[in-house]
């Protein structure tokens, strides 16, 4: 069997990983729109470097630092996106979970810093280690616990609790 | 109130990925033409440096030679630019500018006809960034249509997937403007089932895209996306703002810029990102609604109805003293009114 090109490879890894790295990222920035955005510029770096990302020994941990390094970036740099095509104002959301109290975790994830937000996206629903989780960010172990920490707390106070499947019954 | 614990946070994170998308936006052929053009900037770079170095190696050596460099006293001279440790001059990170040398934004294309729901005028954003020119038309809503219009570079035609996941393949349609033109279509890849892409020659010599994103209950017909590939104009066009700049440093760049229409439905807001020595700070220009948009820090001053703003993270505050700081910022950027027609191409002054 012939050997895959490069273009191949790629799009054959991007077709097969996509529908994660986008939920990864609509879960980083809060807009489906958004986070096609990240997806596309984190697939063509991805692209630029695949002779070193497709040796890499975890090949997903190199797809998605890339995608939480670009989330980062951009958080400085083409800040009109983030700002104007995303449907909640980032600082409306903010004044709407104090009107609120709101049970939306969207907007509770909004609210939080960008490192906090991708602290959490990472250990909570990519399910990564405290380890992990700093290499993917380039941070210490003790920044992401202290990030963590933050988040958790910050989460705490604006999110309420789901009713419990006993409280759904007993109401 | 506090009973949040790891679990239920991560339960509550998988189900808020799993709530119902519109259809990705994303395009794989995009990143590889993209990644392409990227890589080989790249390595026009490396080679106009190790040109750089060659030049200075050789000049340096003829100049060494006795009677080699018409000179008698054997002086080095300068005659490249600062050299890394290996004698190989390195090129610093730059970002480019976008644009002509007075309009940051210069659109790819420009819609002419658009479907019911949207208007060509108040719908329509331009975005100028270091890798692409998109012309985007979204409907104010959440998740609605949203139309993008890409212009290729020259020459290339955008290169379909094959894989074992994702098979693309062209199907015929008629013509566009007398020229040929196909529709990119993946039966086997389920993501892909509502976002329809069709592709075209243009009289430039160009290949143009227009992505077709709708909503979940809604699709526009093909019929009406060869009209809107008909009746866009692709060719190179400044795209009026309605501010402009004086007395800018030297060696700043514009290395972004955007006339958008925020999908929620707010009233334009103008931009552009400005790059010196590393770093970038933001602009903006918006009526005077009471909208508050930027980065971590950012001043505003009102006038003519509009605010006038410059933003930075903190990571590139250090930028502002070197343009006076963030309210020196705003005096450089001179409006022209709320009014479009009022607003000009002449963005650098």
């Amino acid at each position: 069997m012939a050997k895959p090109t490069r273009d191949a490879e790629f799009t054959e890894y991007v077709a097969s990983r996509a529908g994660w790295l986008r939920k990864v990222a609509y879960l980083l920035c809060g807009d489906w729109h958004r986070a096609d955005d990240l997806v596309q510029e984190t697939i063509t770096k991805l692209y630029v470097h695949w002779s070193r990302a497709s040796r890499a020994d975890n090949l997903d941990g190199y797809a998605r630092r890339t995608l939480v390094n670009t989330f980062l970036a951009e958080q400085r740099t083409s800040w009109w996106r983030r700002t104007v095509r995303t449907d909640v104002d980032p600082e409306s959301a903010v004044a709407a979970l104090d009107l609120e109290a709101s049970l939306d975790l969207r907007r509770a994830l909004a609210a939080l810093p960008p490192r906090q937000r991708a602290t959490v996206v990472l250990r909570y629903y990519c399910d990564l280690s405290i380890d992990q989780a700093a290499e993917a960010l380039g941070c210490s172990s003790g920044n992401v616990k202290s990030q963590s920490s933050r988040a958790l707390e910050a989460l705490r106070n604006t999110l309420l609790p789901r009713p419990s499947a006993a409280a759904e019954r007993t109401s | 109130m506090t009973n949040l614990d790891n679990v239920e946070l991560a339960v509550r994170l998988a189900d808020l990925a799993a709530e119902p998308a519109p259809p990705p936006a994303f395009d794989p052929h995009t990143a590889v033409a993209t990644g392409r053009t990227r890589l080989r900037r790249r390595r026009r770079a490396v080679a106009t440096a190790v040109a750089t170095a060659t030049v200075a190696a050789v000049t340096a050596a003829l100049l060494l030679v006795p009677g080699g460099g018409g000179s008698s006293s054997l002086r080095l001279v300068p005659a490249a630019p600062p050299r890394g440790e290996q004698g190989v001059a390195v090129p610093k990170p730059v970002r480019t500018a976008v644009g002509t040398p007075t309009d940051p934004l210069v659109s790819g294309g420009t819609f002419g006809w658009l479907p019911d729901g949207l208007d060509p005028v108040r719908d329509v954003s331009y975005e100028a960034g270091q890798d692409a020119v998109v012309t985007r038309a979204s409907q104010p809503v959440s998740n609605g249509l949203n139309l993008a219009l890409i212009v290729h570079s020259t020459g290339a035609e955008p290169p379909l997937v094959d894989t074992a996941q994702q098979k693309q393949v062209k199907v015929p349609a008629p013509p566009v403007n007398g020229r040929t033109a196909y529709w990119v279509t993946d039966p086997t890849h389920p993501t892909f089932d509502r976002q329809r892409i069709l592709r075209w020659l243009t009289a430039s010599g160009r290949w143009a895209q227009l992505v077709s994103s709708p909503p979940k209950d809604a699709g526009v017909p093909d019929d009406a996306l060869l009209r809107v590939a008909a009746e866009a104009v692709v060719d190179e066009q400044p795209v009026p703002m309605p501010f402009w700049f004086s007395g800018l440093p030297t060696g700043t760049r514009v290395t972004g810029a955007a006339v958008t229409r925020p999908a929620n439905g707010q009233p334009w807001i103008a931009s552009a990102d400005l790059w010196l020595d590393g770093k970038t700070l933001g602009v903006f220009v918006l009526p005077d609604d009471n909208r508050r948009y930027g980065k971590t820090d950012t001043r505003c001053r009102r006038e003519q109805g509009l605010q006038i703003c410059a933003t930075a993270e903190s990571d590139d505050l250090p930028l502002a003293p070197q343009l006076g700081d963030l309210d020196a910022v705003t005096n450089l950027m001179h409006v022209t009114g709320p009014d479009e027609k009022t607003w000009t191409t002449r963005v650098i002054r």
